[in-house]
């Protein structure tokens, strides 16, 4: 009979109390997996997009998608609504793979509001298997579908716990943004010049600081294969515009030094081809703009780029500028080929570091040779 | 599925708990039988198709241990039978374990280019494997028969044990199976189980998981290791095993409990050991029982003097190693052990025995760098974190890692700060209830389970570590 008591008494108390949680989660719903965030100020984690964007894109009214990784977390709907016209919503997320964009971008279509993606196309985001996401954690995948039944995870969950209780005592432990017009935006307080964006740098091993992991042609395609193709077959009447966002030209010398340079350029000419066969997806490449790759004034370090430049590149898309032809990615594939080959980083960081400090840190403006608009396009 | 999931937690064990003593009342069979769906159907929800090898196994070791019993009731010792069950099962294994090891092994000393299978490791083929050749050894000495089927896919799926052990033996386990009288609710195994199965589940969830970013983030940085980062990385990681491991092998005998079977002990406070042989009689007690019973007996234990007895220490350890993955590193990693007991051996015919608690320490440390070498990626990194913590880099105490470089650091935020000292806290915690003197299936045993405040910690402690679970990790010993 006491042991009887024992089990009984243990599991409706374990179970009171796990009931109590779920009912508070659903309540707070702090990562807006429910409701567009009403009882409470809205907060975004930046560490915690999985779980939130697939909220969010539920939720929240857009026609328009840009997602990418931390290079696209910047890029500001309003600007580009301005430019483009429409409703944008950034769903970005820090680290992005190609699965994660696959599980997200599916998400999202299904809501049946996006009829235009942009999404800037890491090489990283490629690596590895194809269902390799960014976060060494599992992925929550519970957060990508429209049952309930399965959301316990999210709902008993202690980081969702956590997250109420800041929302709910008003706390401010976690980072988050409360502007639900930059989201996901991290700018603030960082500097774009040259000098800042070699900071740390290893000249003989460039990828020390980053810890890029290692590609495969034939990994690379798989991964698009498995996770954007299917979703560019199953909705041809949205456009996908995907984007090969700029780095600076340290990136591309860091590929050579880890003999990541031809597999790189190859999935390139890979990729343009094998979506040329869709008419709802074009490719816009800024990795060979020499006035952007070679000018560290840019970057406050070689990835990541200012938000002058981000607008810039909008505007450009805008205009057709750096649309990918076979003809362009060949002549890009070249140029890339030639710098990552005849210029050592030793030289281009000594150079970054002579540079003068510039007037204003928030990066140069750019305008492409030419104006923003490809000939013929108004 | 998972044992620290939800839908193992919340719905798949008190389903088989409840169907089975249900289905008990009607027949001892159709319990048993239903006992062995849901495990075969708790392997295939990983992945259908790995349940095809599982079956092709459990089919051959049947048929064959069946034949090898009825000969050896019969008085005919059938080697040539053994040795082809053995070579089977150990083919098997090779094949979805070691294969590519092998073949790199094979380009790396003669320059071939043999193109690697990259074969699927079948979650717990290690230990249906050894669970079978020690069943089929057992059959060939007339120790085990075993001629219903269903049984004998109980003993070799029953989802306690399937995946990570314990290693059973068929003598302990087809009774229970048998035995009328345990096919009724007994309240008593019942609360006890669930007792151990909250604290194993608490073990894994509050303190294994914790601990892991602190233990890989160390073993990422491992050649940029300082003299404290290289201590902080290695007892992250001796914690985060034994956690990890010992929180499994109690979630696996508290559910095995509820269901008035009692599976062998596994663990029994390791790191308390104060010499290398006795923390083998307490760290995964049913691989180092297997070993001798069938590695190091067989090939001749202490019956053929010193010089052999000692090279089977080390043998036997090798394999041992190997056993856990196909890496050198697992193979040193059991050589260590291996020489650690040649030298026990020589120390004790010194008659100068050590004080326990510096013995203790001694075998603490011993274990805990030999563990380096066998999570580390490659030999490189264990030795450049091995280099960190004897100091041969200097004895720097600055925090260079990202997870724990708050410490000391100014204007880290609230919640790094939580995190890091709740971390910091887990494994000043994890240290101490090593070497506390009780050690769960202890506490679990004693429990007075009339006392209120009992329920309320069981109860809390189960809740708190539902919450927990969000996000499952799988056991460090699924790989294996």
């Amino acid at each position: 009979m006491t042991a009887r008591r024992f089990v009984i008494a243990t599991l409706v108390l374990a179970l009171a109390v796990a009931a109590t949680v779920v009912a508070f989660n659903a309540w707070v719903d702090p990562f807006q997996h429910y409701r567009k965030a009403e009882r409470f100020p809205p907060r975004f984690y930046n560490a915690w997009q999985r779980y939130e964007n697939p909220g969010l894109a539920k939720h929240y009214s857009y026609d328009r998608v840009v997602t990418g990784s931390s290079l696209m977390e910047c890029v500001i709907p309003e600007e580009v609504d301005r430019i483009m016209g429409g409703k944008t919503i950034n769903l970005s997320i820090s680290a992005q793979t190609a699965y994660d964009a696959g599980q997200l971008l599916g998400a999202a279509l299904r809501t049946g509001k996006p009829r235009h993606i942009i999404m800037n196309l890491d090489y990283n985001a490629f690596s590895g298997a194809p269902d390799r996401s960014g976060f060494t954690e599992p992925f929550p995948r519970y957060m990508y579908d429209d049952a309930v039944w399965n959301d316990l995870p999210y709902l008993l969950g202690v980081g969702t716990l956590r997250k109420s209780l800041e929302t709910v005592l008003g706390l401010k432990w976690s980072r988050f943004n409360a502007d639900p017009r930059r989201m996901w935006y991290w700018m603030d307080g960082h500097q774009f010049f040259a000098a800042k964006a070699v900071q740390g740098l290893n000249p003989d091993n460039l990828n020390a600081l980053f810890r890029q992991p290692p590609r495969t042609l034939e990994g690379m395609q798989a991964s698009f294969e498995a996770n954007l193709v299917p979703l560019i077959e199953k909705h041809p009447q949205t456009r996908f515009t995907f984007v090969y966002a700029p780095y600076a030209i340290l990136v591309w010398l860091d590929f050579q030094q880890r003999g990541q340079l031809e597999v790189t350029l190859a999935f390139r000419e890979w990729l343009l081809e094998r979506v040329s066969r869709y008419p709802n997806v074009e490719i816009f490449d800024f990795h060979a703009e020499p006035a952007i790759v070679l000018d560290l004034d840019h970057f406050t370090d070689i990835y990541h780029y200012s938000p002058r430049l981000s607008q810039s590149i909008i505007r450009s898309i805008h205009g057709g500028r750096y649309k990918l032809t076979r003809e362009s990615v060949r002549a890009n594939n070249a140029w890339l080929r030639s710098v990552a080959t005849q210029t050592t980083a030793r030289q281009v960081i000594a150079e970054a570091l002579a540079k003068p400090a510039p007037e204003s840190p928030d990066g140069k403006a750019f305008v492409p040779p030419g104006g923003f608009a490809a000939p013929g396009v108004n | 599925m998972l044992f620290n999931s939800y839908e193992f937690i919340l719905v798949f064990l008190p389903a088989v708990i409840v169907g089975y003593f249900a289905l008990a009342r009607l027949s001892a069979w159709a319990a048993n039988a239903f006992l062995a769906a849901a495990s075969v159907a708790f392997y295939a929800w990983w992945k259908l198709d790995f349940v095809v090898i599982l079956a092709a196994s459990i089919a051959a070791n049947y048929l064959f241990g069946h034949k090898l019993s009825r000969d050896a009731g019969a008085g005919k010792n059938d080697r040539a039978l053994l040795t082809a069950g053995i070579v089977f099962n150990l083919g098997l294994l090779g094949y979805f374990k070691y294969a590519d090891f092998f073949i790199a092994n094979v380009n790396a000393v003669t320059g071939a280019n043999v193109p690697f299978l990259r074969v699927a490791l079948r979650l717990g083929i290690s230990f249906f494997t050894f669970t079978q050749i020690a069943y089929r050894v057992d059959a060939w000495k007339g120790k085990a028969a075993e001629y219903s089927a269903t049984n004998y896919v109980l003993f070799v799926t029953f989802f306690p044990h399937l995946l990570a052990g314990p290693i059973i033996h068929h003598k302990e386990m087809m009774p229970q199976f048998a035995d009328a009288k345990l096919k009724r609710v007994d309240w008593e195994n019942m609360a006890r189980g669930l007792a151990l199965f909250a604290l194993g589940l608490a073990k894994k969830v509050l303190v294994a998981d914790p601990l892991a970013p602190w233990a890989n983030s160390g073993f990422a940085h491992a050649q940029f290791l300082s003299f404290a980062d290289g201590w902080i990385t290695m007892l992250a990681y001796v914690m985060q095993l034994v956690f990890d491991f010992s929180g499994y092998t109690d979630m696996a005998l508290g559910a095995a409990l509820m269901l008035n079977i009692r599976l062998p002990v596994n663990f029994d406070s390791p790191y308390r050991s104060a010499d290398i042989q006795e923390f083998w009689r307490r760290w995964h007690m049913t691989l180092s029982r297997f070993l001798r019973d069938y590695i190091y007996v067989p090939l001749g234990g202490n019956r053929f003097g010193e010089a052999r007895m000692l090279l089977l220490f080390v043998v036997t350890f090798a394999l041992g190693g190997f056993w856990h993955g196909a890496a050198w590193t697992y193979v040193i990693w059991g050589t260590l052990h291996g020489v650690a007991l040649v030298v026990l051996h020589f120390w004790r015919k010194l008659g100068r025995p050590m004080p326990r608690p510096l013995a203790i320490l001694v075998t603490f440390l011993f274990v805990s760098m030999a563990l380096i070498i066998f999570r580390a990626p490659t030999l490189s990194d264990a030795m450049a974190i091995l280099s960190s913590i004897v100091g041969l880099n200097g004895f720097s105490l600055a925090f260079t890692v990202p997870d724990w470089n708050w410490i000391g650091r100014a204007g880290v935020r609230p919640a790094e700060l939580a995190q890091g000292l709740s971390t910091a806290a887990i494994l000043v915690l994890a240290l101490v209830l090593t070497f506390t003197p009780r050690n769960s299936n202890q506490v679990a045993a004693s429990l007075d389970l009339s006392l209120p405040r009992a329920r309320y910690a069981y109860g809390l402690l189960l809740a708190i570590s539902l919450v927990f679970v969000q996000n499952a990790t799988e056991f460090i010993y699924f790989i294996f």
